[in-house]
């Protein structure tokens, strides 16, 4: 073997170490101090992870969580040289992945979607929200997203979440831009329809009304809308000029 | 001039102004495409601060090269902060294209030397910038053909690139090692030394020493600080770099003046004549 291919294997071997635990022989390595290298590099993942989905790791129990963050770091090739978003490709394994899981709690793939968009939206570039001249308009949050589960993962605790709960439930997460954190709301079909509209341009409140009118009469429109307005104005949803 | 390894986990104390530091240091992954209130608290910092920037994840180790698009995306990193410095770790956190996330040592010898070299080359080309290398910490070596001192010398030369001396790192490295620090020191090539960091570390067992960053700087590494200063006879900027377990900034503050006044009185030094 040429030896820059025995430098490159060593080094493959002692990353492949690092991500499995298999240890096989290396020339020169200090075999009572290599376990440090596993050791380390295993407890950054997964206190990584352990941060990024507390919900999912309390639902699993330390045992059955060790052994997930196991079997994704070992057979996957994380992509990201950003740790943060490392819990990403963690989620897409397990989706992808693990059937088992998947199986056994019927709302992991929800929950894992809610507790990795709470991170995204909490570290997300910031977006620069522009106003235009009329000041009756209503703006959206720009630092948002939208997502539809099947589960109420962001209202049940997950433990307590069964097949009876399955459902369309829709769910905005935002940042409140004065403190940074994230905040959710549930959202019903008429008010996610408010939003996506929100989302391609500012509206009046008229406009909103009539959206909120394909789903209700007019007086519920008026009343649900200014519960909403309430609502939304003050956790920075929605913003005003 | 000392300056801090600016953390999340000390944002809000810090921006009370309870450090005064010389300049910021922070690693580009935390920050490329991160907004929200930490960037906004670091925008602030830097309004302030001069920004150093110490990446992680550049793995200039790597037998399959280093991730173009990652590096424009650090240069445009430091372009938009003004960062006064860009330094690497000599060790590679990416194989077989997977992220690993931690530093692990390079195998010293000539292919390495390089593989490496051209790597940083390459970086420094992208960049238009020389960065700097530190010397990192290591527990065990890999299939080792060449002395750590002539893998360094080597490296630095080939690639044409600047040198991090982290002084505690070299401290660990002769513990774990079993090498004398103050003979490795004088062997490097100090016109290359464009940075010194400074931490503390973990003894875990009788015979091995982490470098956690999660301690303050034991006497023994002030004493090789002081040391190394003796030796250069140059100023550099030094960094205190404090990862975890943070204690009191006022802790921090103090590790920083101690640095500080070693520095000053180091370089002060009166050469005396000596009869030849």
């Amino acid at each position: 073997m040429p030896s820059s291919v025995k430098t490159f294997q060593y080094q493959i071997d002692f990353a492949n170490y690092c991500k499995t635990g298999d240890y096989n022989s290396i020339p020169g390595v200090n075999e009572k101090n290599v376990k440090h290298y596993r050791r380390l590099v295993f407890n950054n993942v997964n206190d990584s992870l352990s941060s990024a989905y507390p919900i999912t790791k309390k639902l699993f129990g330390e045992e059955k969580w060790k052994k997930t963050v196991n079997n994704f770091f070992s057979s996957r090739k994380i992509q990201s040289p950003q740790i943060w978003y490392m819990p990403k490709e963690f989620k897409d394994y397990v989706i992808s992945l693990e059937k088992d899981l998947l199986n056994e709690y019927v709302f992991l793939s929800d929950l894992l979607q809610f507790e990795w968009l709470e991170i995204e939206v909490f570290m997300m570039p910031d977006e620069g929200l522009k106003f235009h001249s009329d000041a009756n308009l209503y703006y959206i949050n720009p630092e948002i997203r939208l997502i539809g589960v099947e589960y109420p993962v962001h209202l049940k605790e997950a433990k307590n979440i069964t097949e009876q709960d399955k459902g369309n439930y829709f769910i905005s997460l935002h940042r409140n831009r004065d403190t940074g954190s994230v905040e959710f709301t549930n959202l019903s079909i008429p008010f996610v329809d408010v939003l996506e509209n929100l989302i391609d341009t500012p509206l009046t409140k008229k406009a909103i009304l009539n959206v909120l009118k394909k789903y209700v009469d007019e007086s519920t429109a008026i009343d649900v809308f200014h519960q909403f307005e309430q609502i939304t104005i003050n956790n920075q949803l929605l913003f005003k000029k | 001039m000392v300056g801090i390894g600016y953390r999340k986990d000390f944002a809000e104390e810090f921006s009370e102004n309870t450090l005064n530091p010389a300049f910021v240091e922070v690693a580009p992954e935390n920050w490329i495409n991160v907004g929200g209130y930490y960037k906004k608290m670091l925008d602030k910092v830097l309004e302030k601060y001069p920004l150093f920037v110490h990446g992680l994840s550049l793995s200039v180790g790597s037998p399959e090269g280093i991730d173009i698009n990652f590096v424009k995306q650090v240069k445009k990193f430091l372009d938009a902060t003004n960062a006064v410095e860009y330094s690497e770790h000599l060790s590679f956190s990416k194989c077989e294209n997977a992220h690993l996330f931690d530093l692990l040592p390079i195998p010293f010898t000539e292919d390495a030397v390089k593989n490496v070299s051209k790597n940083i080359r390459q970086v420094q080309d992208i960049l238009e910038r020389k960065i700097a290398i530190e010397i990192v910490s290591y527990y065990t070596p890999i299939a080792p053909e060449m002395s750590e001192i002539d893998f360094i010398n080597s490296i630095v030369s080939e690639a044409d690139c600047n040198l991090l001396l982290d002084v505690n790192n070299v401290y660990v490295n002769g513990f774990n090692h079993h090498y004398n620090p103050k003979e490795f020191i004088p062997q490097l090539d100090f016109s290359k030394v464009k940075y010194i960091h400074m931490a503390g570390h973990t003894k875990v067992a009788p015979d091995l020493i982490i470098d956690t960053h999660g301690e303050n700087i034991i006497d023994p590494v002030y004493d090789l600080f002081q040391f190394t200063m003796e030796q250069m006879q140059r100023d550099v900027p030094i960094l205190l770099e404090r990862d975890f377990n943070i204690p009191e900034l006022d802790v921090l503050q103090y590790e920083m003046d101690k640095l500080q006044i070693i520095k000053t009185n180091a370089l002060k030094q009166p050469k005396h004549a000596i009869v030849s």
